[in-house]
């Protein structure tokens, strides 16, 4: 059933214009971002990409960092540990985090869930994880795990109330405390305007290009 | 209490004759108008699930609009409790004191907007540039309107009356007085860089981001945001401070309600399940976050809202702005928005403005401005009863005696003649004999009096040497 589910979000998703790899476990993640990345970037412009990963959503940066290594690439991951944000190992700042999304040719964020019906993910700003990696960047890639796939927007927003409900664990938690997310961005395809004499244009403000990547 | 609402100073002959003999206007309107009348009706139609939630969306508004005072309060109270500052403002002098303060208090002087017609309802912008502030529209549509000094003239396209020769000239001059190089060519895509990469610029300096709403929810403090071009997600994530300004009309009671609701503006829009972008927003950053604003503030706008609730005209309040009634609609069709003289447009706009700012603001809205076609009722996802609004917006303006001393007795004239059979026939009788003064080609062309307009773009058969009431009486006789 869950199966079946991914087809429709597939089609839907490609329908509306993203881009959708598969891997079929964690172990496999690295070497499909690593071929989603070079997929979705454009490098006609000669210079080192650089890509930024806030994975958030209880994904780890860590994990998915192997994807851009070597000179290909110049990567800055964002990581959520022990009640604080790191920007590479090092204390987060806002101002710095700001400056690599608005430069990054890549963004690349975790996902809370995704919608088989309409084709759309949704990405939570919280403690974890952060918006503006699907916001600044030409090109932003989402991993979404197979079981986080629900049938209708009904059912994700269902998911998202609940959040509120769940206690807030004690300070210092590993994991962030969980309640409803201040903003939460629901992804339906890229960006897009259709302002100039009616004709569809993709890429005005936000990524032209959108990608995911389930995982099973 | 009655709302404030802008208008042309140009008479409505003036407004209409102006978009009849502007020919770019035409070619675009219609074209805007067909593409999305068609992906609507394409979007509902293999889309069973969509059709069953436009029936509870419809419901779930139906009920806010009822209740509206009550969900207000509620939605006052969750946002105070989510540390979001919540007030309700009469309307455009209030709201502009209100920003101004909030922009004072934080130094605040580049400000970025996402579109919202309840802004341009307020004339916010104006509003704002006179205190100092510099605001800059985001939407792409409303960038090119903004730079030619011009008011949206469509809810979803504001920039459909204007070519892409018209945008490339305005984004030219932009770049000349910026020193910056200009978009390449006239093609969507180098206009389409150009406004990119200028708004860039605008986002990330900015001090305050003012967007709309197409939602609250008041059982959990929630904005909800719908935009295709992902603008409105930059002024909520980038400036320090939000500020939401929205209709009164716009609160929705629970969540069960946005679930119904939340697909609608899309569908009914633009034909697509879901906007490219939906944000939800219920608080500003919080502990622990990097980004977000600091401060978020919800500004809920009456300007004349309450007294339409109170009245038998509520439910044009559950307009949702998806555009669909513009879409269809054939007076909107031929004249474009701006002939409407206000803030909104098609049928809802000719129906609500006069009920907003008052029946003797732009009377010729309902009077003149609709066929009675019922195309918009048909077309309106919140089953509005928009032509039934028309008849009787027109009889009450008529009992208020608004209609010309000429106009009252034409009418009742011509409603004494035609309303027994006898003075009907003999009606018929005179006009036959008058007639052929009024033929060319064997058919009617001309009238005198009130039917003179009718003729101006038709034509008639004549009436027959023997009516059938004639030939039946002569069959009759013994």
């Amino acid at each position: 059933m869950k199966r079946a589910l991914v087809e429709e979000f597939r089609a839907r998703w490609e329908g509306l214009g993203g881009h959708y790899w598969e891997a079929a476990g964690p172990s496999a993640l690295p070497q499909v971002l690593a071929a989603a990345s070079d997929a979705l970037v454009d490098r006609s412009a000669g210079t080192t990409p650089s890509v930024l990963l806030w994975p958030g959503h209880g994904f780890a940066a860590s994990a998915w960092a192997p994807a851009w290594t070597g000179p290909a690439w110049e990567r800055a991951a964002v990581e959520w540990q022990a009640g604080s944000l790191y920007l590479n190992g090092r204390p987060a700042e806002e101002g710095a985090i700001r400056a690599l999304a608005a430069r990054a040719a890549l963004g690349v964020t975790g996902s809370a869930w995704a919608v088989a019906d309409t084709g759309s993910v949704a990405l939570y700003r919280g403690p974890g994880g952060g918006l503006w990696p699907s916001l600044l960047p030409p090109a932003h890639l989402m991993v979404v795990r197979a079981s986080q796939v629900v049938a209708n927007v009904a059912e994700g927003l269902g998911l998202l109330r609940g959040e509120s409900e769940t206690p807030a664990p004690s300070a210092g938690a590993a994991s962030p405390p969980s309640r409803m997310p201040r903003m939460v961005k629901i992804i339906s395809g890229p960006s897009s305007t259709a302002d100039i004499e009616g004709q569809l244009w993709i890429g005005v403000h936000g990524p032209a290009r959108v990608g995911v990547v389930l995982v099973g | 209490m009655r709302g404030v609402l802008t208008r042309d100073a140009a008479t409505w002959p003036v407004r209409r004759d102006r978009a009849l003999a502007n020919p770019v206007l035409r070619a675009n309107v219609k074209n805007v108008t067909r593409r999305l009348a068609g992906a609507r009706q394409r979007a509902y139609a293999d889309y069973a699930t969509g059709r069953a939630m436009r029936t509870e969306a419809r419901d779930a508004k139906r009920r806010a609009i009822h209740q509206m005072d009550g969900m207000v309060q509620e939605l006052c109270a969750r946002l105070a409790a989510n540390g979001v500052s919540a007030v309700v403002a009469d309307g455009p002098a209030e709201v502009a004191e209100h920003i101004t303060r909030i922009a004072q208090r934080r130094g605040a002087r580049r400000v970025v907007k996402s579109k919202s017609m309840m802004t341009e309802e307020l004339d916010l912008n104006r509003r704002l540039g006179a205190v100092g502030l510099s605001v800059r529209e985001t939407d792409l549509g409303e960038y090119i309107i903004q730079l030619l000094g011009e008011r949206p003239s469509h809810l979803l396209a504001p920039a459909a009356h204007r070519n892409r020769q018209e945008v490339w000239e305005v984004f030219q001059h932009t770049a000349d007085a910026a020193g910056v190089t200009g978009p390449t060519s006239s093609d969507v895509g180098p206009l389409t860089a150009f406004a990119r990469a200028r708004l860039r610029e605008d986002f990330l300096a900015a001090d305050l981001g003012i967007t709309g709403a197409n939602f609250l929810v008041a059982e959990t403090g929630t904005v909800v945001l719908v935009t295709n071009e992902g603008n409105a997600d930059m002024v909520v994530s980038l400036p320090p401070v939000h500020v939401v300004v929205a209709g009164l009309d716009k609160v929705v009671g629970t969540w069960d309600d946005l679930a119904a609701l939340i697909q609608q503006p899309a569908l009914s829009g633009v034909g697509q399940r879901l906007s490219a972008y939906t944000t939800l927003i219920s608080g500003p950053r919080q502990p622990g976050e990097l980004e977000g604003p600091e401060e978020l503030h919800v500004i809920l706008v009456d300007n004349g809202r309450r007294a339409v609730q109170a009245g038998p005209y509520a439910d044009v309040l559950t307009c949702i702005r998806c555009g669909a009634c513009y879409n269809v609609c054939p007076v909107y069709r031929q004249v474009g928005g701006h002939a409407y003289g206000s803030t909104y447009a098609g049928p809802i706009g000719a129906v609500s403005t006069p009920l907003l700012a008052g029946l003797t603001f732009l009377p010729e809205l309902p009077r003149s401005l609709c066929t009675l076609c019922n195309a918009c009722v048909e077309a309106c996802p919140m089953d509005i009863a928009l032509p039934d609004h028309f008849i009787s917006l027109r009889r009450e303006a008529a009992e208020a005696g608004m209609e010309t001393a000429a106009t009252r007795l034409t009418y009742r004239a011509w409603g004494r003649m035609w309303s027994s059979p006898r003075r009907y026939q003999r009606f018929v009788a005179w006009a036959r004999r008058g007639q052929p003064l009024m033929m060319r080609g064997g058919k009617l062309v001309r009238s005198p009096g009130l039917w003179r307009g009718w003729f101006a773009t038709r034509d008639m058969p004549p009436i027959a040497p023997e009516t059938f009431h004639e030939w039946w009486a002569r069959r009759r006789a013994p």
